[in-house]
């Protein structure tokens, strides 16, 4: 028996891309100054060889993370998937690992939607799912949206579960 | 009250935060100032300026949070906004609220006040509506509010247990008066038996407890013992004299063989008391709804489980178990009282075809079935290319540090080459047990190297679903399964390297659910 689950179809706003950018510039922006840090500290203290190994080794890392940082983000936004019905949320993402997570909306204990100072610029709102021990986020979805999701997700879960 | 229905918490609460900054601070300004005012270690020269400068901030930090954190009591939820940095909104359904705590101080008595948690069954603060300070009167009116939504038979439990708790000693402390309202009715400490017969299921005879001494392996605890023995008496009769080899050889033996019986004999004497003194007087009973665990031979201890609160029922044999026949039944549970671990051992040596049939005996909803459906190939080839990560820290620890003798004198790369074999053992098996399947409302997965379990769950059990493939597994059409479990808080179920297809079926299977409960 061949049977195919229709994936889900919603996807996050394009402008994800740039605040995931923008939190990459930043979060590069603080590694380098600890990096450079840590090597004007290697310098004044002449920390043995094998710290200034780890250090350009660190260098390396900082350098491939930045440049696959640039692919990820367009992949993550690309791959992103979400789909809501009363019964169910499903989530996919990822694409060198893919996951695809389907939550019962009778197992949501709360949902919260989120701005931080990134998302406000754009007008975005992440949507926070909680369930008994796990929480799945939707990262980047314009505003209204958002709401409109955290208010129909709310409506859904609010249902006595038919069992503990 | 602002516009549009949204609340801030009462004024007071500011008060309650000022008092709680207070409360924790002083301790620290006593042992800084004080206690330390002397000291001209770092910590106290740096925390006589750090702490002050901290407590300004808090100080100024409780206002701001009052002004910027509302409340909103729609007529199915309670919405929570916090507008800072980060705008956050949170919204609670009334179902899920499992708790509600009052819980009235000294401090809130003086103030005409109480506070009010609502806690849902999320772990920690996400999952949690704290009111510090509130009038009674709104804290009387949310609890009905949280109430009302309940459907009938949770108010009854709930009233049927305050009638149980009125009916026990009132031991509430006058100055905090807590109420808790739980879904789950408290556990009785005697089997209570609505006109239906306890039926007793398994009870270890005499030989059965032996078997079970020789598989718990605790007779192997003389092993170093004797292997001192043996090394002592090595020394002895081999360097004394060569003229009398063969003599002193056989004598060496004799003792050594003499040593080791005896020890051999006290070891399992040892192993049986200890089986014995833990499952002596082992009976696994059941009612209707609950199941009844009894243990020991002289103390007894006593569990009692409700039916409808297991989760999954797990069937584990390790190597020697599977050797000896042997397996293990485990039931994971939740719903039962706080504290309870996660997995609860039935019992560890049940004859394996006791332990599947027993399953239906004792849970008549559940079912093993049968014909379980193995791995592809190519996913045996793929779990023996995948990289160890263990193996490659061990080797490389091992060739950097190369660590003296471990008792016994060989190259380092020994112990590389034999984790190796045991990994690619453990991989094959792996791939052997590896089995799963599912039909109408059942789960089963089997996996596992050199300990083989078998998992079993239900439809109605399973609370969240994940499939995932990583970029191997895309390419060779296979996929990663977790289910989860409600436990202690959540217990997850990996099945790694199913066909895709299984993958597919089992999504479909998983929301089928809801198509079921509208066609009837």
């Amino acid at each position: 028996m061949e049977v195919i689950m229709e994936p889900p179809l919603r996807q996050l706003s394009k402008d994800s891309i740039k605040v995931w950018i923008w939190k990459e510039v930043i979060e590069n922006i603080i590694g380098t100054a600890v990096l450079i840090v840590l090597f004007i500290l290697d310098r004044i203290f002449s920390w043995p060889v094998w710290a200034g190994w780890i250090l350009y080794g660190l260098v390396g890392l900082t350098v491939m993370g930045m440049i696959w940082a640039v692919f990820k983000v367009k992949l993550l936004q690309k791959q992103w998937r979400y789909g809501i019905n009363e019964d169910f949320l499903y989530v996919k993402s990822g694409a060198l690992k893919e996951e695809y997570k389907v939550i019962p909306m009778t197992k949501v204990q709360s949902v919260s939607t989120n701005e931080g100072p990134l998302l406000k610029k754009y007008n975005l709102s992440s949507v926070e799912v909680s369930t008994i021990g796990r929480m799945h986020v939707i990262p980047a979805l314009p505003k209204a949206e958002a709401q409109k999701l955290r208010q129909q997700i709310a409506l859904y879960s609010n249902v006595e579960e038919e069992d503990a | 009250m602002i516009k549009d229905g949204r609340n801030r918490y009462h004024p007071m609460a500011m008060l309650h935060d000022y008092i709680h900054l207070i409360k924790t601070t002083v301790p620290l300004f006593f042992l800084a100032f004080v206690l330390k005012a002397d000291s001209s270690a770092w910590l106290f020269t740096y925390g006589r300026y750090i702490l002050p400068a901290a407590v300004i901030c808090s100080a100024l930090y409780i206002p701001v949070k009052w002004y910027t954190k509302t409340y909103e009591i729609l007529p199915s939820a309670i919405v929570v906004t916090s507008k800072l940095f980060t705008t956050s909104t949170k919204t609670i359904p009334y179902s899920k609220i499992q708790q509600v705590k009052r819980k009235t101080t000294w401090v809130h008595r003086l103030l005409g006040m109480t506070s009010l948690t609502l806690e849902t069954s999320a772990e920690g603060r996400d999952g949690t509506v704290r009111f510090d300070v509130l009038r009674p009167s709104e804290a009387s009116s949310m609890e009905q509010r949280v109430q009302q939504e309940k459907p009938d038979f949770e108010r009854k439990t709930f009233l049927e247990k305050q009638d149980q708790e009125n009916a026990q000693e009132d031991n509430h402390e006058q100055e905090e008066v807590e109420r808790a309202e739980a879904a789950t009715p408290v556990d009785q400490k005697e089997p209570r038996v609505i006109g239906d017969e306890k039926t007793i299921h398994f009870k270890p005879t005499k030989k059965d407890l032996i078997k079970a001494s020789l598989a718990s392996l605790s007779f192997l605890a003389v092993i170093p013992f004797a292997g001192s023995r043996l090394s002592d008496a090595e020394d002895l009769h081999f360097e004394k004299q060569v003229d009398g080899l063969f003599e002193s050889l056989l004598s060496s033996i004799g003792m050594i063989v003499g040593a080791l019986t005896v020890l051999t004999v006290i070891g399992v004497g040892l192993g049986f008391v200890r089986t014995y003194k833990k499952y002596g007087k082992y009976e696994l009973a059941s009612t209707f709804e609950r199941i009844f665990i009894t243990k020991g031979a002289w103390e007894q201890d006593y569990l009692s489980v409700r039916k409808d609160h297991v989760q999954a029922v797990l069937i584990e044999q390790s190597l020697m178990k599977r050797l000896l026949g042997f397996a293990s039944l485990k039931l994971v549970i939740a719903g039962e009282n706080e504290g309870e671990e996660e997995v609860t051992s039935v019992y560890p040596f049940f004859p394996v075809k006791r332990a599947y049939s027993l399953v239906h005996e004792v849970l008549p909803d559940y079912r093993v079935l049968g014909n379980m459906d193995r791995l592809p190939r190519r996913a045996f080839y793929l779990r023996l290319l995948r990289p160890s990560w263990i193996w490659v820290a061990v080797t490389a620890g091992l060739y950097f540090f190369k660590p003296g003798s471990f008792f016994i004198d060989l190259p380092w790369w020994a112990f590389s080459s034999a984790l190796f074999v045991i990994i690619v053992l453990s991989r094959i098996q792996g791939y052997v047990h590896s089995r799963f399947q599912m039909d109408d409302t059942f789960i089963q997965f089997q996996a596992g190297g050199f300990t083989k379990t078998l998992y079993l769950s239900k439809r109605s059990k399973v609370i969240e679903l994940e499939v995932s493939r990583n970029y191997v597994q895309q390419k060779s059409g296979l996929a990663s399964v977790k289910l989860i479990n409600r436990a202690n808080p959540v217990r997850e179920t990996i099945m790694n390297d199913v066909p895709d297809e299984f993958a597919e079926r089992l999504k479909v299977w998983y929301t089928h659910q809801t198509l079921k409960r509208k066609a009837s």
